[in-house]
C-alpha cells in the first residue's frame, strides 16, 4: 500500500513510499529513520498523534520532524 | 485575545499563503521562459551566421569568414552559459503547491500544537509563541515565531520570520542575542536550514514552526552567538564579580579576563594589563607590564625600556657625580692658585668671571703667552685639548 511520507530530518522531503500492510508507526520509523530515536522525533499520522503500535492505512499521511536540531552561528 | 487567528479569517490566511505560493511558483516559470527565450535568440543568431558563412565560403571571401568565425565563437560560448543556467533552473524539484483546504489543515494543526495562532494583517504576520525556554538552567523566557506571509518566496531569505522574545532575558555580553542562536530576532537555524526551507516552499506552516521550535529548544554549545556559559557575563579572574561585554578586559600577559576595577593599561604600549601583572618601575614609578620591563645592563636592577633608553638607572648617574665632584675640586684650586697670583702680582686677586670658570685654561694660555702655535681649549668638564 501507498501512504504520504514527510521527512522533516537532514533536507526534507515529502514523496509517496510503499509499505507493507500491517506496518505499525514504530517500524516504519525504523525503516525510513535508520539509527534515529524516536523519542527524538514528533511523529504525526494525519496531522494527529498516534500510539507506538498504530497500523498504518492506505493514504495515510506521516509526518517526522526531529525535536533536537543544533543551531548554529550565522556565516 | 485580539490577534488569535479563527473561524473565517484562517480561510483568508490559508487563501493568501496559497496565492503567494502560486506567485512564486509562476516566477519560476517566468524565469525559465526568459532563459529559453534567451536560448532561441542565440540559435537565431547562429543561424544567420552559418548562411553568411556558407555565402563567404561559396566566394572565397576569407576576411569576412574569418569575421564570421569569431562571431560563432562568442555565440557558442554564450549558448553554452545560458544552456546551463537554464537546466540548473528547469531540473530544480517541482514542489507541489497545496491548494487551501490543505494549507488550512497545516493551519489547523499549528493552532493545535502551539495552543493558538496569532495574524497580525497589517504587516501579514503569521505567528505562534512557544512555551517558556530554559537551557541548562538559563531562562530565556517565550519566543513569538513570525512568519511574513508577503515575504514567502522572497530571495532575501533573513526578513521571512523573525523570532522575538516576548520576556527577554538577554545576554549581559550582547544585548541583541536573546537565545544562544537567535541574535537581532534572526534565527541561525543550522542543520534545520534546509528542511525550513522545504517546508516553506510546499506551504507546510506547521512543519515550518515545529522546525523552529526544534532549534530554539536545543543548544549547540560549538557554535552559539554567546555561549550559556557566559550567558550571564564572564567572571572577573581576579575579584569574580561578574561582567559585561563592555566591561571585560583582557589582559595580554596572563590571557584572562577582568572587569574595570582589576584592570589597568601599561604606561608604555597602552596594552590592557590586569593589575597582577603590572609592574612599577622603581626609576620613574609608572605602572609598566612585565613586557616593557626589563634590567640595567650595568646593576641588573629591573627598570622599564624607556627608563633604559633614557640611561636613568640610579647605578649609571653616579659617575657623572663623581666627574661634577672633581670639577668642583679643579674649580676650586684654580681660583685658589689664581688669588694668590692675584695677590702677588697686585691685581687682588680680581680676574673676569669667565676666565674663573675655566681656570685650567687661564693657567695653560699664561703658560703658553706669546708662543702662536697652539691655542688652548676647554670643554667645560676641566679637560683641556690642543686646537691646530
Amino acid at each position: 500500500m501507498r501512504i504520504m511520507f514527510i521527512n522533516n530530518d537532514g533536507g526534507g522531503y515529502a514523496d509517496y513510499v510503499e509499505v507493507a500492510a500491517g506496518t505499525t508507526v514504530d517500524k516504519f520509523f525504523s525503516q525510513q529513520i535508520a539509527g534515529g530515536k524516536a523519542e527524538d522525533y514528533l511523529i504525526r499520522v494525519n496531522r494527529q498523534p498516534v500510539p507506538r503500535d498504530y497500523v498504518l492505512q492506505e493514504g495515510d499521511r506521516v509526518t517526522v520532524t526531529p525535536t533536537k536540531i543544533e543551531g548554529a552561528l550565522a556565516a | 485575545m485580539e490577534n488569535e487567528l479563527s473561524g473565517r479569517r484562517l480561510w483568508q490566511v490559508a487563501g493568501a499563503i496559497r496565492d503567494r505560493l502560486h506567485a512564486v511558483r509562476l516566477s519560476r516559470f517566468h524565469k525559465a521562459q526568459g532563459q529559453i527565450q534567451g536560448l532561441a535568440s542565440d540559435l537565431a543568431e547562429l543561424e544567420s551566421v552559418r548562411r553568411k558563412l556558407s555565402l563567404c565560403v561559396a566566394r572565397s571571401w576569407t576576411a569576412a569568414a574569418g569575421s564570421l568565425m569569431d562571431e560563432a565563437a562568442r555565440l557558442f560560448r554564450s549558448l553554452n552559459f545560458t544552456s546551463k543556467d537554464a537546466e540548473l533552473g528547469l531540473n530544480k524539484p517541482e514542489v507541489a503547491i497545496p491548494n487551501v483546504r490543505d494549507v488550512l489543515e497545516e493551519l489547523l494543526q499549528a493552532e493545535e500544537e502551539f495552543e493558538g495562532l496569532r495574524y497580525y494583517p497589517e504587516d501579514q504576520i503569521l505567528a505562534i509563541v512557544t512555551d517558556t525556554i530554559e537551557l541548562e538552567g538559563i531562562y530565556l523566557g517565550d519566543f513569538e515565531v513570525q512568519l511574513h506571509i508577503a515575504a514567502l518566496g522572497d530571495p532575501s531569505f533573513r526578513s521571512l520570520y523573525r523570532v522575538v522574545a516576548l520576556d527577554p532575558h538577554p545576554s549581559v555580553r550582547n544585548e541583541a542575542v536573546t537565545h544562544p542562536h537567535v541574535s537581532e530576532e534572526r534565527l541561525c537555524a543550522g542543520d534545520a536550514g534546509a528542511a525550513i526551507d522545504t517546508a516553506l516552499a510546499g506551504g507546510r506552516i506547521c512543519d515550518f514552526f515545529i522546525l523552529v521550535r526544534s532549534v530554539l529548544t536545543n543548544y549547540n554549545r560549538d557554535s552559539a552567538y554567546v555561549t550559556l556559559e557566559d550567558w550571564d557575563g564572564a567572571a572577573c579572574h581576579d575579584c569574580g564579580s561578574v561582567m559585561g561585554e563592555d566591561d571585560t578586559y583582557y589582559c595580554t600577559s596572563c590571557d584572562n579576563d577582568f572587569c574595570g576595577e582589576c584592570s589597568s593599561c601599561c604606561s608604555r604600549c597602552d596594552e590592557t594589563t590586569c593589575l597582577g601583572c603590572l609592574e612599577t618601575c622603581p626609576v620613574c614609578e609608572d605602572s609598566v607590564c612585565s613586557g616593557c620591563m626589563t634590567r640595567c645592563p650595568e646593576c641588573g636592577e629591573r627598570l622599564c625600556r624607556r627608563c633604559r633608553e633614557e640611561a636613568r638607572c640610579p647605578c649609571l648617574n653616579e659617575e657623572p657625580e663623581t666627574q661634577e665632584e672633581e670639577k668642583h675640586d679643579a674649580d676650586t684650586s684654580g681660583i685658589e692658585d689664581a688669588s694668590e697670583r692675584g695677590e702677588a702680582d697686585g691685581t687682588g686677586g680680581t680676574r673676569d668671571p669667565d676666565e674663573a670658570a675655566t681656570p685650567v685654561a687661564a693657567q695653560a694660555a699664561e703658560e703658553g703667552a706669546g708662543e702662536d702655535r697652539a691655542s688652548v681649549h676647554t670643554d667645560g668638564l676641566g679637560e683641556t685639548a690642543l686646537l691646530p
